[in-house]
């Protein structure tokens, strides 16, 4: 896997990638000096290719550009990372240690809730996707979910009667660390979040249909979005 | 002789400072020190675009939403991490690429392929460019015909490697090894410091 995204190096440099792959190498390229590197090297060269069709622009573009530039504040500088830096002075050392001997508490507290909340909740869960697959007006759909050329599917089971639907994806890579497939109920109105996945194997399952005539498949930075940020990468139409 | 975007020192010959010290005091909301980046920048950015994305009126606000991106984003520049000419081009590049991607444009794209060729040579000739074009068509004629036309599909006309593969009847794994291949030669042949 990992040869395989450094291969993709040179498509990189020169933006030959789809949004999905994009991602992914940049994930890749957060853990690896050495393809940083060379992708820094390979983009200069392709910069080259860009500053060889110079060309004058039309006098007004300066006037819009300058204009626009009066209104606009240019970004913060963004800190390691983009974390926010320990404010200084902050005894940090000793409040962490206090607050570490809290947080023990209340771990242990809480996990033994936690697991019953758990169980409880896994039940409740297969009690519905059994309603779900068993319902007499059940139908079950699948459409290509294209993320890069893997011949992936998503299939969407879903009945009316329980308001209610089940989505899976097959062959479909998982996301990238920072990334997440959000599933959405598309119709008419706004498109509503229905839940998340990480890639093949899991399930969502949604409720709530509502109007929606199809199920949309996004993705999405890590925790998913109010409103979709890219354009899907599968639809399936719903049972009307 | 360097390229103005190139220069070291503050402040060239002709009275010119360097890109990367412009971006950092337009970071600081420095619109004289925007205007100098303009001056230095907007050749370049045009022309990629317009090579891109062909249409003129297009082109034309791209090249502008790229400008002011630059502006904005000036403090995102990163000298460890390449020169600021290629951070701009870099930027240029991904919005032309995503601009021509868009559903609308993806219509007129066997045209803009047509059109490539032909119009490869209409581009007006700019003084500060030509040094750099010759180098780079001298440069592009060192890589074999798979890699130059891997990159150059990719590059100037916005495809895919997986559309490049299609166009030109090979392998995936064949087209993602020469376009790092002929991107290395090119790099190589530039002279491109590694950073």
């Amino acid at each position: 896997m990992k040869q395989e995204l450094h291969a993709l190096v040179g498509a990189y440099a020169v933006d030959a990638l789809d949004d999905l792959e994009r991602r992914r190498f940049e994930d890749h390229l957060a853990e690896c000096e050495s393809c940083a590197r060379e992708t820094r090297g390979l983009r200069e060269a392709a910069a080259h290719l860009g500053t060889a069709v110079a060309t004058p622009p039309p006098a007004r573009l300066r006037e819009k550009v300058l204009a626009d530039v009066s209104r606009v504040r240019p970004l913060p500088p963004q800190l390691s990372n983009g974390r926010p830096l320990r404010p200084r002075g902050t005894p940090w050392l000793l409040n962490l240690a206090a607050a570490a001997c809290l947080v023990v508490a209340v771990i242990m507290g809480a996990v033994a809730v936690f697991a019953q909340h758990r169980y409880n909740q896994a039940e409740g869960r297969n009690r519905e996707v059994v309603q779900v697959l068993s319902a007499p007006d059940r139908q079950v759909e699948s459409a290509p979910a294209e993320t890069g050329g893997t011949g992936g599917t998503a299939t969407v089971v879903a009945s009316r009667s329980q308001n209610k639907a089940i989505v899976t994806l097959a062959k479909v890579p998982d996301a990238p660390k920072t990334r997440t497939y959000e599933v959405w109920f598309m119709g008419p109105n706004k498109p509503r979040p229905a839940g998340l996945l990480n890639g093949s194997g899991e399930i969502v399952l949604a409720s709530d249909l509502g109007d929606a005539t199809q199920i949309g498949v996004t993705v999405e930075p890590k925790g998913g979005s109010d409103q979709p940020t890219t354009e899907p990468f599968s639809m399936v139409a719903l049972p009307t | 002789m360097p390229r103005p975007w190139q220069r070291r020192s503050g402040g060239g010959g002709d009275g010119r400072a360097e890109l990367g010290a412009l971006l950092g005091r337009a970071a600081r909301g420095d619109q004289d020190a925007f205007e100098q980046v303009y001056e230095q920048v907007s050749g370049p950015v045009y022309g990629l675009v317009l090579r891109v994305v062909r249409d003129p009126a297009q082109s034309e606000e791209v090249a502008q939403e790229v400008l002011v991106d630059v502006w904005r984003t000036a403090s995102r520049y990163d000298p460890e991490r390449g020169s600021a000419i290629a951070w701009v081009m870099t930027l240029a590049h991904r919005r032309a690429v995503d601009r021509v991607r868009s559903a609308q444009a993806a219509a007129d794209r066997e045209e803009r392929v047509a059109r490539a060729d032909r119009e490869h040579d209409e581009v007006a000739e700019h003084v500060e460019a030509r040094l750099e074009r010759e180098q780079v068509r001298r440069c592009l004629g060192t890589l074999t015909d798979l890699q130059r036309e891997s990159v150059t599909l990719a590059y100037y006309s916005g495809y895919t490697y997986r559309e490049v593969a299609e166009l030109l009847h090979v392998p995936l794994g064949t087209v993602k090894t020469r376009m790092r291949d002929g991107l290395i030669r090119m790099r190589d042949c530039l002279g491109v410091e590694d950073q």
